[in-house]
């Protein structure tokens, strides 16, 4: 009897351990992680083309609106292109920061998605390779859509879906420009 | 001397109440998407000041019949506010189309139903990083750099280097009390989200070092609680 009753108490602390163990291992981790001019060097292999312009009226400004479900906090947008090849920083509120990220578009696809600044105190996640390869060669459906499904991360799921929108969004305005 | 199943009772007691303020706080911060506590802010004055939320420094600007201010990571204009911003507001004027604000990494571009209309910042065009904001003689953008002096349209595309007479560098101006109010209740009450709050209640915090303790004892009964409940358990089995 004794012996059943050690096992449990070695049982309720070595649960609570356990999940304190688990509740401090949660970090936050704000910050730059890649400055976006370093991200548009990169890309451009330090030789960036000027920048361009985009007005988001009529229209092209309510499908971004049907994209992220609000209006875009910006009226003109500045993007850089050389051929088939679109650059786009993009920022978007995951909870209560705005996330900036960068979207490398070539044939309507996505080719590189980088984490740039993050605002949030959490769901810093989707700055890691496990979460922005998923994107990689990820295309827009005639609806909109991505034309596949992005893993969720637990406690990180308002800013997979800020970067989920703004990945379509990013696929909507590589369209729109490059078939102008 | 009590005996064990006693001291249970005791503890028992004691522990209701902690065990229903920290299973209803949990209970409602499991729910903290769904019932968007971090979108809902505390405005209560007597909680702010139990937090030593005081006062913001406050920066404002004249810009033709409109002032704009900023306090803490807020830009306001005539005491609305507008939009988050972490940069400090170096300056603010106007053009016939645009209000355009001078952080110490960009011009924001405002029209004037207060909607952001683009942000020029170095990577997309700004010559050098602001230190000031004015007008040239025809009313055109001036930008303060390091060395130069850079003028451009009032769409901020093109930058060339100022050349004549200096401007006169657009300065600080006295808030209104009424305005500076205005901004205070907005930015205080932006500072603790109920999500913060109910954290805080469920740790002890919001009552400082006393409540955290308070909390750790309670957590400290709930174990004893728990193991003295084993315990009385095992030994009644045992009887029986």
């Amino acid at each position: 009897m004794k012996h059943r009753a050690l096992f449990a108490i070695r049982s309720i602390f070595t649960a609570a351990i356990l999940t304190w163990l688990c509740a401090h291992s949660v970090v936050s981790a704000k910050g730059v992680y890649l400055e976006p001019v370093t991200f548009i060097n990169n890309v451009f292999s330090g030789q960036p083309p000027a920048p361009r312009k985009l007005t988001i009226k009529g229209e092209l400004a309510q499908d971004i609106k049907n994209i992220l479900e609000h209006r875009y906090k910006k009226i003109r947008l500045s993007y850089w292109q050389h051929q088939q090849r679109t650059v786009w920083i993009l920022e978007e509120i995951g909870k209560e920061r705005p996330i900036t990220a960068g979207f490398v578009v070539e044939n309507n696809k996505i080719q590189d998605f980088k984490v740039l600044v993050f605002r949030e105190s959490r769901g810093w996640e989707i700055r890691n390779e496990f979460f922005t390869r998923q994107f990689s060669g990820a295309y827009l459906k005639t609806n909109q859509r991505l034309d596949r499904h992005i893993d969720n991360i637990t406690g990180a799921t308002m800013s997979v879906n800020a970067m989920k929108k703004l990945s379509r969004m990013a696929l909507y305005l590589h369209n729109h420009v490059t078939t102008q | 001397m009590p005996k064990l199943h006693e001291w249970h009772r005791y503890i028992g007691i004691v522990s209701a109440f902690f065990v229903i303020v920290l299973s209803a706080t949990g209970l409602v911060l499991n729910y903290n998407d769904t019932l968007e506590l971090d979108n809902n802010h505390i405005s209560n004055q007597w909680l702010l000041d139990h937090y030593n939320i005081g006062e913001f420094p406050t920066t404002s600007y004249q810009s033709n019949k409109l002032l704009i201010s900023h306090s803490s990571q807020y830009i306001f204009i005539d005491g609305k506010y507008i939009l988050q911003s972490d940069e400090a507001l170096l300056g603010a004027i106007h053009t016939e189309e645009y209000i355009i604000l001078a952080t110490p990494i960009s011009l924001i571009l405002l029209d004037y139903a207060g909607n952001i209309v683009d942000e020029i910042s170095q990577l997309t065009g700004l010559p050098e990083a602001p230190l000031g904001i004015s007008k040239d003689q025809s009313g055109h953008p001036v930008v303060r750099g390091v060395n130069t002096y850079w003028k451009s349209r009032p769409e901020l595309t093109v930058w060339q280097p100022l050349l004549g007479p200096h401007p006169q560098w657009v300065a600080p101006t006295e808030t209104p009390l009424h305005i500076a109010k205005q901004i205070q209740d907005y930015v205080r009450s932006h500072e603790i989200t109920l999500e913060r709050m109910l954290l805080d209640l469920h740790s002890g915090r919001l009552m400082g070092n006393f409540g955290k303790n308070i909390m750790s004892i309670a957590a400290i009964l709930f174990i004893i609680l728990a193991i003295s409940g084993i315990i009385i358990w095992f030994r009644k089995n045992s009887v029986r």
